[in-house]
């Protein structure tokens, strides 16, 4: 009766290497894990800032209005903890509001912890490609298309028009965010198409474009443009008043027009823009999230349609109300769209038990709900 | 030190410290063993280790189960992140998770073949009646710890199952939904179930289990080791130690290095945190219930259920339904035995897939039978037929094998067995999305 013992033991011996050739290899194997599970939570993560945070920070947290950007040096060197506070509980008295479900918001720790890891090893690229999917980018991305025949037009003004025309490009592509596509200036940069800043040298606007002005937002270019750059958006800044003489104007790209008077086609703009933009906080087809349940008969009969488009103007009425301003980024024809379009969800709309949003307080447990028992 | 002796040994300790070693190693062997078994009973293929191999699979089930749980955090919030770092920043963390993954699927698979063996050896009759009521309660405990361990990691895979598996629950009438919302605390699975699970996981079945097994290895001992053939000299007997602790050693090692090297070449799965919005498509139970899942694809919700209690009820009260002990302890009865269960088996690959295939695609009873209810039309009826059949397979192999009331069981319940094997196979790997029959390659 040896063999079994015989058998036993020698199985006990490949066991024995077996372990020890994996304790060899736990170290690498836990770093390759570790690394694999950063990159799924940044794939993760992308997802939910499109779908809660781009509507605020832009879609490729290049930061919208008065908003700040998110992908920058700043935000990556912050630690693991602020940013998780930040995210979870929000920056008081400002639009930022908590999102953790524990302040009335509607991400998970886990989902929060994916986020941080996206602001911290980002990849916006992805996030970017994510939101055009999900037809963002024309919202919020504010790089206009500089035509062919406008590049023809500036290069024919004179020996040096093709470097303006190399700068108007330059320009469209990196400063039109701040400093507005037509050098108007905005609530986050000054005004550039201006006699003060014409009557600068050359030098001088090259030095302010490669050094930055420390201290604000205005980054030192010099890492991401090469000298050449620099100083063709230098002689198109210096010569914006006779490119504009030629007729050669930056738009932002808008919106196709529709007929206002074609009520299927204002309806299904107004459609098209709740599920992209309103549906993140009023929940799936305005059944309510952080915001009131829009698709209820109370909501619908206590709110007029004056109501309605203020909010969606103006931003929620509470101080540090999460409801963003969408005044400045839609026009009227969209705000009428979707005014039109949430009355119209008035015919179906369901009688809900509690139509406030989870950061108007939700109403309290059932039994505290109701005034009389 | 006396006092302490005292606690040990009997009547004053060896004078020797190796002795006193083996006294103790001895003395806890013999507690679990009798001191001398039948040679018969120590030849491999009377047991094939089975109950043994199910047995140290449930310690190691045990002491793997308690490391995890100093990692591990049941709440819907950090479960899923706390399997994670199991995985990623814990030492060993996935290994330990993988070996407790892999013993608790490997133990359902060994429990049954222990069934099966001990079917096989006629070891369900007379006092032994006791002992296999209990081993089939201890299978429903195992597979009751598979189910309540596979919701903890809280990934996509978990929470479906659950939700698919506790679905399967409320069909039952009266009890299934009181049962299930008992399990879940709620209407739905969330944190409330989950922290009911974790409770049943790690508290209340290993405490069941302990008992019910310690009863069971007593029962063995009580009821006169294990069956063997009646001979008619008597059988010589050898000692325990060393012959059958030599051979428990050898198998527990080798059972250990297996399960080990396959635990390290294939870790545990680990899918997406769950999301109760999205729905994998198809959404499977466990693949132990797949073999159910599958028979509900074929026929209404209460036939396939009643089906499946009558099959448990069948393997209950196999000692009273075969109490012929006259074939004891030799493998399926008999010449006719053996003839019986290969024709059965046989039978069941060959009707199981055709059945499914027929019901699949050429045959649609309720539309076939407008007239009547769908309780009769997909309920009533495919029961009573499948009953027919398995009553006529019997009646069959009384007839057309001469076979005795215990032959043709045996032909009857391998048909039975591999029908369900047959089933589960099918939903495991030919299911695809909507649950449309798929070829896997
Ligand atoms: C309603 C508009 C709005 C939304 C939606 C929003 N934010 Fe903000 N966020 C802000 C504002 C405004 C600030 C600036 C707060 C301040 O002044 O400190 C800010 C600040 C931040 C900061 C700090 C940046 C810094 O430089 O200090 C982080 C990080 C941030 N938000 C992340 C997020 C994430 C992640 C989401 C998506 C879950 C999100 N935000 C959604 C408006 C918003
Ligand atoms: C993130 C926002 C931002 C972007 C993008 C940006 N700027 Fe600025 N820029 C500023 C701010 C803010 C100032 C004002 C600094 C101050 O307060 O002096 C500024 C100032 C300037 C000035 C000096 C204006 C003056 O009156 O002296 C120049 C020139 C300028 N920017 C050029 C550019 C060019 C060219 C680009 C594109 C390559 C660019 N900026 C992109 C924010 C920005
Ligand atoms: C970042 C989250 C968020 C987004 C995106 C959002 N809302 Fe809101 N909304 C809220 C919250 C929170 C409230 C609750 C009002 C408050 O806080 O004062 C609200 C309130 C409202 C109200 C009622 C205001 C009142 O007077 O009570 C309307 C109408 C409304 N939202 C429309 C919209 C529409 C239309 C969109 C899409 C263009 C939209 N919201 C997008 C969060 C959001
Ligand atoms: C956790 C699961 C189980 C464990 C650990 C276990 C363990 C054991 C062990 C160690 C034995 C001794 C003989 C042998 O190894 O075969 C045994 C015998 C036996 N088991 Fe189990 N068992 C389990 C489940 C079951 C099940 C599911 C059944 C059947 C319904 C069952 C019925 C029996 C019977 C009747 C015997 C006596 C066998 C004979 O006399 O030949 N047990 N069990």
């Amino acid at each position: 009766m040896r063999y079994p013992l015989i058998a036993g033991f020698t199985a006990l011996l490949v066991l024995i290497t077996a372990l020890s050739i994996y304790t060899a290899r736990e170290e690498q194997r836990m770093q390759t894990a570790q690394a694999d599970l950063r990159q799924v939570a940044i794939t993760d993560a992308s997802a939910v800032y499109v779908q809660y945070c781009a509507t605020c920070h832009g879609a490729t947290g290049e930061g919208l209005g008065a908003t700040p950007p998110l992908d920058n040096d700043g935000v990556r060197g912050m630690d693991y903890d602020t940013l998780f506070k930040t995210i979870a509980r929000g920056r008081y008295g400002t639009a930022m509001t908590g999102w953790h479900v524990d302040e009335g918001g509607l991400l998970t720790t886990y989902q929060i912890d994916q986020l941080v890891a996206l602001l911290r090893y980002g990849e916006w690229p992805q996030v970017r490609e994510l939101a055009a999917q999900q037809g963002m980018i024309p919202v919020s991305l504010a790089a206009p298309e500089v035509a062919n025949e406008q590049i023809a037009a500036i290069s024919a003004l004179g020996p040096e028009g093709s470097i303006w025309a190399n700068g108007l490009n330059l320009y469209a592509q990196n400063c039109t965010t701040c400093h507005g596509a037509t050098g108007e200036g905005s609530s986050l940069a000054v005004a550039l198409n201006t006699p003060e800043l014409r009557s600068q040298d050359a030098a001088t606007i090259t030095r302010t474009i490669s050094e930055g002005v420390p201290g604000t937002m205005m980054a030192a270019w010099n890492k991401a443009l090469q000298p050449e750059e620099i100083s063709a958006l230098a002689e198109f800044l210096l010569h914006w008043d006779q490119v504009e003489a030629a007729g050669v104007a930056l738009s932002l790209p808008t919106i196709e027009q529709i007929d206002l008077g074609d009520a299927e086609a204002v309806l299904a703009l107004g459609e098209r823009l709740f599920t992209t933009t309103c549906t993140t906080c009023h929940g799936e087809n305005g059944s309510g999230g952080i915001g009131p349940a829009i698709n209820s008969q109370q909501f619908l009969s206590r709110k007029d349609d004056a109501a309605i488009e203020q909010a969606i103007i103006q931003g929620g009425k509470r101080p540090n109300s999460s409801m963003p301003a969408f005044g400045e980024r839609l026009t009227s024809v969209e705000i009428t769209a979707l005014v039109r379009y949430i009355r119209s969800l008035q015919a179906t709309a369901p009688s809900v038990a509690n139509p406030r949003g989870t950061q108007q307080g939700g109403g309290g447990p059932p039994w505290l709900r109701d005034r009389q028992p | 030190m006396a006092w302490f002796s005292r606690l040990i040994y009997r009547s004053g300790p060896p004078p020797e410290d190796r002795h006193r070693m083996r006294a103790v190693a001895n003395s806890l062997i013999l507690h679990l063993h009798p001191p001398r078994v039948a040679a018969g009973a120590l030849r491999f293929p009377r047991t094939w280790g089975l109950g043994g191999i199910s047995a140290l699979l449930t310690m190691v089930l045990v002491v793997s189960g308690v490391l995890l749980m100093f990692r591990y955090d049941a709440s819907v919030e950090r479960a899923y992140s706390s399997v994670q770092a199991l995985e990623t920043v814990v030492p060993f963390g996935s290994l330990l998770r993988a070996i407790h993954h892999w013993a608790g699927n490997l133990l359902v698979i060994t429990a049954v073949l222990h069934l099966v063996r001990v079917f096989a050896a006629g070891g369900f009759r007379a006092e032994r009646r006791m002992n296999w009521l209990i081993g089939l309660g201890l299978l429903l405990l195992v597979l009751v710890f598979n189910f309540t361990g596979y919701l903890l990691p809280w990934d996509q895979l978990a929470f479906w199952a659950i939700t698919v598996g506790t679905g399967l629950l409320t069909y039952m009438p009266l009890l299934g939904q009181p049962i299930s919302d008992f399990l879940l605390g709620g209407p739905e699975v969330a944190q409330p179930a989950l922290r009911n699970f974790y409770a049943l996981h790690v508290a209340l079945l290993p405490v069941i289990l302990i008992f019910g097994l310690s009863y069971h290895f007593w029962r063995v001992r009580k009821d006169g080791g294990v069956t063997l053939p009646a001979e008619s000299t008597p059988a010589p007997r050898l000692t325990t130690i060393p012959h059958l602790v030599h051979i428990e050693l050898g198998v527990a090692l080798i059972t250990l290095t297996g399960l080990f090297i396959f635990a390290m070449l294939v870790p545990a799965p680990l899918e997406d945190l769950a999301n109760p919005a999205h729905p994998p498509n198809p959404a499977k139970a466990a693949w132990y219930f797949l073999g159910v899942q599958e028979l509900l694809l074929h026929m209404h919700p209460l036939a396939a259920l009643l089906l499946t209690l009558i099959g448990g009820l069948g393997l209950a009260l196999l000692p009273l339904w075969d109490r012929d002990t006259a074939d004891e302890g030799i493998y399926f009865r008999s010449p006719t035995g053996r003839l019986a269960g290969a024709i059965g088996a046989l039978w069941g690959l060959l009707f199981t897939p055709l059945l499914v295939l027929v019901d699949e695609y050429w045959l649609d009873l309720p539309t076939l039978l407008v007239l009547l209810p769908t309780l009769v039309s997909n309920g009533l009826l495919p029961l009573l037929l499948t009953l027919a059949g398995l009553a006529a397979i019997y009646a069959g192999l009384r007839s057309g094998l001469r076979a005795r009331h215990s032959e043709a069981l045996v032909g009857l319940l391998s048909f039975v067995g591999v029908a369900l094997l047959v089933l589960t196979a099918v939903g495991i790997w030919l299911r695809g999305e909507n649950m449309a029959l798929i070829w896997p390659w």
